[in-house]
């Protein structure tokens, strides 16, 4: 009886580091699925010299039906079609500090999964239990003057 | 007094899966960033071209331009991205063209005449592995761009 006791009572621990691995994972995958799309994402913008209107849509869209997030918590800052990038054909009469102006910015930053399992185990608030993933970088515009 | 020996063997060997794991998963986001980025640097740096050169019908890349390039987009990364924050980004590129020939683009799969850069980029910084029997410090992912014909 003594040891089915002590059983009752460690077996919800251990649970958690199974669903722990699983949650893991799962996450993982997401966030490669989300590199994924925004990597796309990011190439046609490199041909358009900005985040068009469209592209924008096509990834809010894209990451909102494959997450099941709300599309007004995706939120993109990028370079936009009011400034639109061009390829930089030479480095002549380019400072160091003026590479941006033939870079394409972005930032794209959602909240993502829960982050521990066992949550009401351990008492954490649900909205305590996620993160925001943040993937921010430049790309080099190839659209020709 | 047994099962709880036990016990704590069990949640040790949980504890060290569990964070082994997790670090596994960091480690190969962290590949799959530094290849986005040295891809980009790759692509990048290929555009710069020398316009008197351009005018004689050679393509040549501009070297100092695309290695300020590099430098750029690297200082970028270490600043912006999380997954590269207290790390140090090293670069070292090798670049085809007209002028500076072509001698070993083949072991990167590159076309022979037709310009091209190969950017290898090293990930300096903590130790990504936790448990202490693992131990990894520097990440390193190589791209090739190629201009098309």
């Amino acid at each position: 009886m003594k040891q089915f006791l002590v059983l009752a009572a460690i077996l919800p621990l251990m649970l958690v580091f199974f669903v722990q691995f699983s949650m893991d994972q799962t996450n993982s995958a997401r966030i490669g699925r989300l590199n994924d799309m925004v990597y796309a994402a990011k190439e046609e913008a490199k041909q358009q010299g900005c985040f068009t209107r469209d592209i924008r849509a096509r990834l809010t869209a894209e990451i909102s039906s494959a997450f099941g997030i709300d599309p007004s918590r995706i939120v993109i800052e990028a370079t936009g079609e009011n400034d639109v990038k061009y390829r930089l054909m030479s480095a002549a009469g380019y400072s160091s500090s003026d590479w941006e102006r033939g870079l394409i910015h972005y930032k794209i930053s959602l909240p993502l999964g829960e982050i521990m399992a066992g949550r009401r185990l351990f008492g954490i608030k649900k909205e305590e239990n996620t993160y925001n993933y943040v993937i921010e970088s430049y790309a080099a515009s190839e659209r020709l003057p | 007094m047994k099962p709880l020996i036990m016990f704590l063997a069990m949640l040790l060997l949980f504890v060290s899966f569990l964070a082994f794991s997790s670090d596994m998963d960091n480690y190969v986001k962290l590949q799959a960033h530094l290849k986005a980025l040295a891809e980009e640097c790759a692509c990048g740096s290929s555009l710069f071209t020398e316009e008197a050169e351009y005018a004689e019908g050679r393509v040549v890349i501009d070297e100092s331009a695309a290695e300020s390039y590099i430098g750029f987009m690297l200082r970028q990364a270490e600043r912006s991205m999380p997954q590269f924050s207290g790390a140090s980004l090293s670069a070292e590129f090798t670049f085809y063209d007209d002028v500076k020939g072509y001698d070993g683009a083949l072991d990167y799969g590159l076309a022979v005449g037709r310009p091209g850069a190969v950017v290898t980029i090293t990930y300096t910084g903590k130790d990504l592995f936790r448990l202490p029997f693992f131990t990894l410090k520097t990440l390193e992912r190589t791209a090739a761009y190629q201009w098309e014909e």
